[in-house]
């Protein structure tokens, strides 16, 4: 029995860090309609901004993240203000197709790029609670895994509050409903989106160096977090945080579950054919597609 | 006030006014009047700036708006409460009345604000946690008015706000018109409910197929041979 709480824990702990990468996917989406295909390749930026931070100056993983949201913020800021809003201009659908061809560019420029000056070695870092754990009962709890859960899921949750409670929020819930209507409110499009696109990528920064403490990075994982990003969004309903972070937790669990029963192989079909399901029987998500 | 001097509209390759022009006073409510598809949305969305002038000009207050951005318009006072009334569906009442207040410069008189809506439409207080997306029609307008004058407007552009609504709402809408009138706001009410808005309007402009034919205070226009033909079927 307790082997299945194990799992269920062990999913619960790891699909927290999968709800805020795929909260930042759902943001964009919901307010830009970008689907971004780099998503992952972002991700695994930084994680190797986390590892060379920590390797070169030996600051804690859990303090890079100011850092690396930070900059991250920064990046999607600018590639939001520069390129995509040029390229969004000149679309008139709403959900952009050049867009969606540029950020799969842009994951493989990225992913080739470190392939290019870092090699295909994948790294991993070695801190003060690496292996550490937390012993309750039959189960054990890894500490590292923990506090990543933690700060993943307060950092949604402070989201989640930002958008319902703040004017900024505000104005980023309604470009989402309504962009043309937002604008007759006095909303600058153009701010909203680029600061839109930077917090969806800061959760992303934040999320490279949450997974640096127990997570091997290669040049190569980001698509298997952008798809495994994609399978939670359309899981939770496209544009919700709330439905990003259930249906995070969901594939966690899943993936646990089903490495314990099959094995990891297995585990990431099950993901697959769970996304398959969904888009055939609940094309708008477990919870609907309603608000952020 | 308000000034569009030969607006040109173009969708695509369609042009949509071709050369509409029309004048508004500080305090009055002026009227703009035409069939479907005359160009009453595009000239108010040219007004607001969500639609581009392709040439002409508009002025507000004696600057021309050609390369002011729309949202820095509602800034400036241009406020447009748009046709469907256009509510945030899945927001409650108030959180669309605080986007209204986007501003910072309007946030100073939110309160006032919601407290004036509240008084003129009693309703709405109530439905105030209620999504704005299950409210009945004439709810809706409510709302898109209340929110529109949380953007403490000084020209506020109505279009069609008696669209599918009965008789009764429509009445009240148009008593609630005046009423902002005679606080101060400035109004461009875009109708095709002639009559009622010439009764509340002090002045009136007509347009077809993207280009003025009549212009009058509202007395000249009823008593218009053309226009009691085309509008009124007398
Ligand atoms: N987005 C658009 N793309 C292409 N054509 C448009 C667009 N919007 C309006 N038009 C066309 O421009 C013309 C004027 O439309 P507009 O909506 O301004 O008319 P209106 O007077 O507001 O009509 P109604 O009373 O039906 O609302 C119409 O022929 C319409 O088909
Ligand atoms: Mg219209």
């Amino acid at each position: 029995m307790s082997i299945y709480l194990q799992s269920l824990i062990d999913g619960l702990l790891i699909g927290g860090v999968y709800a805020t990468i795929a909260v930042g996917l759902s943001l964009a989406f919901g307010v830009m309609r970008i689907i971004n295909w780099a998503q992952g390749e972002l991700l695994m930026i930084s994680m190797f901004i986390s590892y060379w931070i920590f390797t070169k100056f030996g600051i804690d993983p859990y303090l890079i993240i100011f850092l690396t949201s930070a900059v991250m913020f920064g990046i999607g800021y600018l590639l939001q203000n520069t390129v995509l809003s040029n390229i969004l201009a000149r679309e008139t659908a709403r959900e952009p197709v050049s867009v969606l061809l540029f950020t799969a560019g842009l994951g493989m420029f990225l992913s080739n790029g470190v392939l290019a000056l870092v090699g295909s070695n994948p790294v991993s870092v070695i801190t003060r609670y690496s292996g550490k754990m937390i012993q309750a009962g039959d189960i054990y709890i890894s500490l590292p895994k923990l506090i990543s859960f933690v700060i993943a899921l307060i950092c949604t949750l402070a989201l989640y509050f930002f958008l319902q409670k703040s004017e900024m929020g505000r104005a980023i819930r309604a470009t989402a409903q309504n962009r043309r209507i937002a604008t007759l409110m006095g909303i600058n499009q153009k701010k909203i989106y680029n600061i839109a696109f930077g917090i969806s990528i800061a959760l992303v920064g934040l999320s490279g160096s949450l997974l640096l403490p127990y997570y091997t990075v290669s040049y190569s994982i980001g698509a298997t977090f952008s798809f495994k990003s994609f399978v939670i969004v359309v899981l939770g309903g496209k544009g919700s945080v709330v439905g990003a972070l259930a249906g995070g937790l969901i594939v966690g669990i899943i993936e646990k579950f089903g490495g314990l029963i099959f094995s990891d192989t297995y585990a990431q079909m099950g993901v697959f054919i769970i996304f398959v399901l969904v888009l055939l029987f609940k094309p708008n998500g477990l919870m609907g597609e309603k608000e952020m | 006030m308000l000034k569009i001097d030969q607006a040109f509209v173009n969708y695509g390759n369609f042009e949509a006014l071709h050369g509409i022009s029309l004048e508004i006073k500080e305090g009055e409510i002026v009227a703009l009047l035409g069939g479907n598809g005359a160009g009453k949305t595009t000239t108010i969305n040219t007004v607001s700036g969500t639609t581009t002038l392709v040439s002409g000009d508009i002025t507000f207050n004696g600057k021309s708006m050609k390369h002011v951005p729309a949202h820095e318009r509602v800034a400036m006072g241009i406020v447009q409460v748009p046709e469907g009334r256009k509510l945030f569906p899945s927001m409650t009442v108030y959180d669309n009345l605080l986007v209204g207040s986007y501003l910072p410069q309007t946030r100073k008189s939110r309160d006032e604000n919601l407290e004036m809506c509240f008084s003129i439409f009693p309703k709405l207080a109530e439905r105030r946690q209620q999504l704005a997306g299950s409210l009945s029609g004439g709810e809706q307008q409510m709302c898109a008015i209340s929110r529109a004058l949380m953007s403490c407007p000084k020209l506020l552009m109505l279009d069609e706000p008696s669209l599918g609504l009965a008789p009764v709402v429509v009445d009240m809408i148009f008593d609630t018109i005046v009423k902002i009138n005679k606080l101060g706001m400035t109004i461009l009410l875009v109708e095709q409910n002639v009559l009622a808005t010439l009764d509340i309007a002090h002045r009136g402009y007509v347009i077809e197929v993207g280009s003025n034919v009549l212009s009058g205070s509202n007395t000249e226009l009823l008593n218009n041979e053309d226009m009691r033909k085309a509008y009124l079927g007398i």
